[in-house]
């Protein structure tokens, strides 16, 4: 299965509700990597992101009860995570912001996401960079600019405003170009 | 979602991308989806190296212990699980046996002050009511039998003065009243 059929996964979630042994297998291949994503965006700490991951999971498996089945399952899931997100970030608290202040600077090189040989680099490069938003920009960027969701969709899955959404990814990008800006020059320089 | 004018999303066509919009002029405007205010190229450029660096990320994934996971979605207590809530049925057997106890109570507490005579050492015992209690017929009473039938897999297999037997699947619930009636020659 694709994760890009809604309606399969919806039906190996029903499969799931269930307890049907192969489903649950199947369910935890084809979300985790997902999920694991979703930390990573939003919390934008690497061993934070494993460890929530992990929960995400088995807490998305006691929760399913909750989810009604009319409905899209892939929203459902997002909220879910991005809820145990915030939770997850508010028990980080000072220690998080205080990263978080620290790492506005920006990065000197950035590795190129092609090589797969520099994904350790990427990886770290990418959440540096994420660090550098806020929390609440962090949440629109990844759902709008990187998960492609549409601005009326992660408005609808962060539960707030389109203008929200609108003048959050702004001074995400900003922030991101602040960041990001002066290791991407030479590459592009080169490039052209 | 994206659309006809979007820098693309993908990983091969990414570095194309970037390459393209940061050999515009840096300051020029440069829409990055429809219903966005335009960005200028630098702007288009990070953003495009950050969804290119999050297109490459891929979690390895290592699946717990199967039977863990599907004892968990089953509502078992799998011990590395911790100890789980008790389930919906059990919870209402409880409250339904509480229920009961107190009727029983209530009504052995009634008969003392409806028939005095019966705590007197002399009373007649014919006066004493020492009927078993249906506890099926009292629940049905109370009309708190509608949760019990919503659940075809829980049966009442024994029900006295003293205890209530139940049984769903495998699982046997005795609940034992805490103050059972008492026997005619205890009085």
């Amino acid at each position: 299965m694709t994760s890009d059929d809604p309606t399969a996964v919806d039906e190996l979630i029903a499969s799931v509700r269930n307890g049907d042994a192969e489903a649950i297998d199947a369910w935890y291949r084809l979300e985790h990597p997902h999920v694991h994503r979703l930390c990573l965006g939003m919390l934008a700490d690497a061993t934070e992101a494993d460890d929530l991951a992990q929960d995400a999971m088995l807490h998305l498996l006691d929760k399913l009860d909750d989810w009604d089945a009319r409905r899209t399952y892939r929203p459902w899931r997002t909220t879910v995570v991005v809820n145990l997100c915030r939770d997850r970030w508010r028990r980080l608290g000072s220690r998080a912001r205080a990263e978080e202040r620290a790492s506005l600077e920006p990065l000197p090189s950035v590795p190129d996401p092609s090589h797969a040989a520099e994904a350790a680099e990427v990886r770290a490069a990418l959440t540096k960079a994420l660090r550098s938003l806020t929390p609440r920009e962090r949440e629109v960027f990844v759902l709008r600019d990187l998960e492609g969701n549409s601005t009326r969709e992660a408005a609808h899955l962060l539960e707030i405003g389109e203008s929200s959404v609108r003048s959050l990814l702004t001074l995400a990008r900003r922030r991101l170009r602040e960041v990001l800006g002066p290791a991407l020059a030479p590459m592009g320089g080169g490039a052209s | 979602m994206t659309s006809g004018n979007d820098i693309p999303h993908g990983d091969d066509e990414l570095l194309d991308g970037l390459r393209a919009a940061w050999g515009e002029a840096l300051d020029a405007p440069l829409p990055l989806d429809a219903d966005d205010e335009p960005a200028d190229a630098r702007t288009a450029a990070a953003v495009h190296w950050a969804r290119a660096a999050w297109n490459a990320q891929s979690a390895p994934t290592t699946v717990p212990d199967i039977d863990d996971l599907v004892a968990r979605r089953r509502g078992a207590t799998p011990a590395a699980a911790g100890v789980r809530a008790p389930a919906p049925w059990v919870r209402r057997a409880v409250a339904a046996a509480a229920v009961v106890t107190l009727l029983f109570s209530a009504s052995f507490w009634m008969d003392d002050r409806t028939h005095p005579e019966a705590t007197t050492d002399n009373a007649p015992l014919a006066q004493v009511d020492t009927q078993p209690v249906d506890a099926a017929t009292n629940l049905e009473a109370l009309d708190i039998t509608a949760p019990l039938d919503t659940e075809p897999d829980v049966v009442v297999t024994r029900a006295d003065s003293e205890s209530i037997e139940l049984v769903s699947g495998a699982v046997r619930l005795i609940l034992v009243t805490s103050s059972p009636m008492l026997d005619s020659s205890d009085r």
